[in-house]
């Protein structure tokens, strides 16, 4: 298998009124391709940096990061967000959807920014929310679905690009158990068919759902 | 399969189009926000639209007044003097304005090749039993010359009238409609107590309104001419004086330099004494041209402060706007949206809110000269640059403007920006 995520001696510290605050300290990981890797922490562990970190959304300031390859220390803000829009799916706890943007446009919107656009978007885009369920909601803004349909959306937009790493931020922490079992069967779906999903949360019984389980305490890897 | 759009026209084009979708249901949002934000621009507009059709109106109605008194023409007209200056003038040496005046500058000066000489005579008009007042002038054969006038039938006066001292007249077109078949060649006039033959009649002659006494011109379709000397038959002109002469310069381009001769003359004719006044049309255009420039540069000012005014209102929105939807921008970088994306994105939110204010600026502005055109009767000039101009200046005070919120919004903290309530 390709690796596709590896991070050796990974830190992020901030600087702070009176020295550095320390996020994460001295991580090692390795993510193969279509692998389901859970990251386990209470709050203020640092796993949502750690995803951040991974997404390209934030830097870290020791140690290094490898994404297919790539030294993402050594790339460009404008690279970054290229990566963003095109390799890299982010899902966050809070949904994250436009409130003036329908279901389609909130879909749609990584193919705005994107530097290269797969061909047929619009079959894409609705192929992607006709594995969430939601094709016929297209029109809807985010305030006419309940909160499981818009978790389904953020998934949709998530995965329109077919990007190579998908990145759950705490997905099911604002739904109801039976609504949040549906969405970790849908990422459950998308790791079948071969995407690489990578989740944070502070519930066990979300992280089992993984294939490989990583605890993070304090900013480190516990065993 | 991820590979490059095969038409990167077609993708601009949509990637164009779904921005402006985006930008305008943004303010669509907000509308009633985005209106009143707007109100400032469309003052700053119509106020730019007004100066530049006002200003232009203007300046045409003035370099049109004082085309007509000829460019190549120097005007020496004699100043109304009451009964005591006149004697205070004579005792000092001053004949007064005289046609031997025009003589003697052409012979002093090579460049002035025409001096025609009008002296306006105070007489009463009638024709038949239809009394009406049109202002006779008594002129130079070479008058109609020098002003550019035109006959429309018959003849102008000639030479042999002149020294005959023929009782002969040539009508103004106005007069002559006035009159009908007694206003047309061969037909006869009363002046006073004797009869005038009308010899010619003039063609419409467009005045131009004159509202500064320094620059007016006759209206010539309301005069009667006579030759200068015949007039004595009606009892006027007996010292010789005339009220106006006008010296024509070879070319137009020497007018100026020949100014201070003709001045110079004059000084040594009338002993220094102050009875006549000098108007240079040429000298007139460069003032009216100075006050123009004048006038420009305070409503301009005014315009610019409005549009400053304005423009200032749209940045209070849009850092607004940014401060609102900070958790927007935040999703908008976690998708792929780059600083210049959002620094685009939020630069054509102005931008479309002060072109919609310079559009609504222009059309009101456009109402509005004319309506003050057809209502207080002022000369407005319209022109394509008198709307363009404020149009783009809207636009560019949109760039201007919404450059620092949408900075401010591209600089965020994208996680920063998530967390954001």
């Amino acid at each position: 298998m390709e690796r596709l995520v590896e991070i050796a001696g990974l830190g992020k510290s901030y600087p702070m009124t009176g020295g550095e605050v320390q996020v994460l300290g001295d991580l090692d990981m390795e993510v193969q391709h279509g692998e389901f890797v859970s990251i386990m922490g209470a709050s203020g562990s640092g796993k949502s940096t750690l995803l951040h970190i991974l997404g390209g959304l934030d830097r870290h300031t020791r140690g290094t990061y490898r994404f297919a390859g790539r030294d993402m220390q050594a790339l460009s803000d404008a690279r970054l967000s290229a990566i963003r829009a095109s390799e890299v799916g982010f899902i966050f706890q809070s949904f994250n959807l436009i409130p003036q943007l329908s279901v389609y446009e909130n879909v749609e919107l990584p193919f705005f920014y994107a530097p290269e656009i797969p061909l047929a978007a619009s079959e894409r885009i609705m192929e992607a929310l006709a594995k969430v369920g939601l094709s016929h909601r297209l029109r809807h803004r985010p305030s006419e679905l309940s909160g499981g349909e818009m978790q389904r959306v953020a998934i949709a937009r998530a995965i329109v690009m077919s990007p190579r790493l998908v990145l759950a931020d705490e997905p099911t922490g604002s739904l109801d158990s039976v609504t949040g079992e549906q969405i970790l069967a849908i990422m459950q779906e998308l790791n079948d068919a071969g995407a690489t999903v990578l989740l944070v949360t502070h519930n066990f019984e979300v992280a089992r759902r993984a294939r490989r389980q990583l605890v993070l305490k304090d900013g480190h890897f516990v065993s | 399969m991820v590979t490059s759009f095969p038409d990167f026209q077609a993708l601009g084009r949509s990637k164009a189009i779904a921005s402006l979708r985006y930008a305008t249901r943004s303010l669509w949002l907000h509308r009633m926000r985005a209106i009143l934000s707007t109100l400032g621009v469309v003052c700053g507009v119509i106020s730019f639209v007004a100066m530049i059709s006002i200003g232009e109106g203007a300046k045409r109605e003035t370099l049109g007044q004082i085309e007509q008194l000829g460019l190549r023409n120097v005007l020496i007209r004699a100043m109304a003097l009451t009964a005591e200056q006149e004697r205070n003038a004579r005792s000092r040496g001053s004949p007064g304005l005289k046609f031997s005046d025009g003589e003697r500058l052409k012979a002093v000066s090579a460049e002035v090749h025409e001096v025609a000489a009008v002296r306006e005579l105070r007489v009463t008009t009638l024709a038949l039993t239809r009394e009406f007042a049109p202002q006779v002038l008594a002129v130079t054969p070479n008058f109609i010359k020098v002003q550019r006038l035109e006959i429309d039938r018959g003849r102008f006066i000639s030479e042999a009238d002149t020294w005959q001292r023929n009782l002969v007249c040539v009508l103004g077109y106005g007069v002559s409609k006035a009159l009908g078949e007694a206003g047309r060649p061969g037909g006869v006039l009363r002046i006073e107590d004797a009869l005038c033959s009308v010899v010619g009649v003039l063609k419409r002659f467009e005045r131009r309104s004159a509202k500064n006494a320094a620059i007016s011109v006759r209206d010539y379709d309301n005069a009667v001419m006579l030759p200068l000397g015949a007039d004595a038959m009606l009892g006027q002109g007996a010292d010789g004086t005339v009220d106006e002469l006008i010296a024509e310069v070879s070319a137009s381009e020497k007018v100026l330099e020949t100014v201070p001769v003709i001045r110079r003359v004059f000084e040594l004719t009338h002993r220094g004494v102050d009875d006549y006044r000098l108007v240079v049309p040429q000298e007139l255009i460069k003032q009216a041209n100075q006050t123009q420039t004048t006038f420009n540069i305070v409503l301009g000012s005014i315009a610019a402060i409005s549009l400053l005014v304005g423009g200032i209102g749209i940045m209070n929105i849009m850092l607004a706007s940014v401060s609102e939807r900070t958790r927007e921008i935040g999703i908008r970088r976690a998708v792929g949206a780059t600083r210049e994306h959002i620094v685009a994105q939020f630069l054509t939110e102005a931008v479309i809110l002060t072109s919609a204010g310079g559009i609504l600026g222009v059309a009101l502005g456009l109402a509005g000269v004319t309506l003050v055109s057809a209502l207080a009767g002022w000369r407005v000039a319209v022109t394509a640059w008198a709307l363009l101009l404020p149009l783009a200046m809207s636009i560019l005070a949109g760039l201007f403007f919404g450059l620092y919120p949408a900075v401010q919004a591209a600089t965020m903290d994208p996680i920063d920006a998530l967390r954001h309530e």
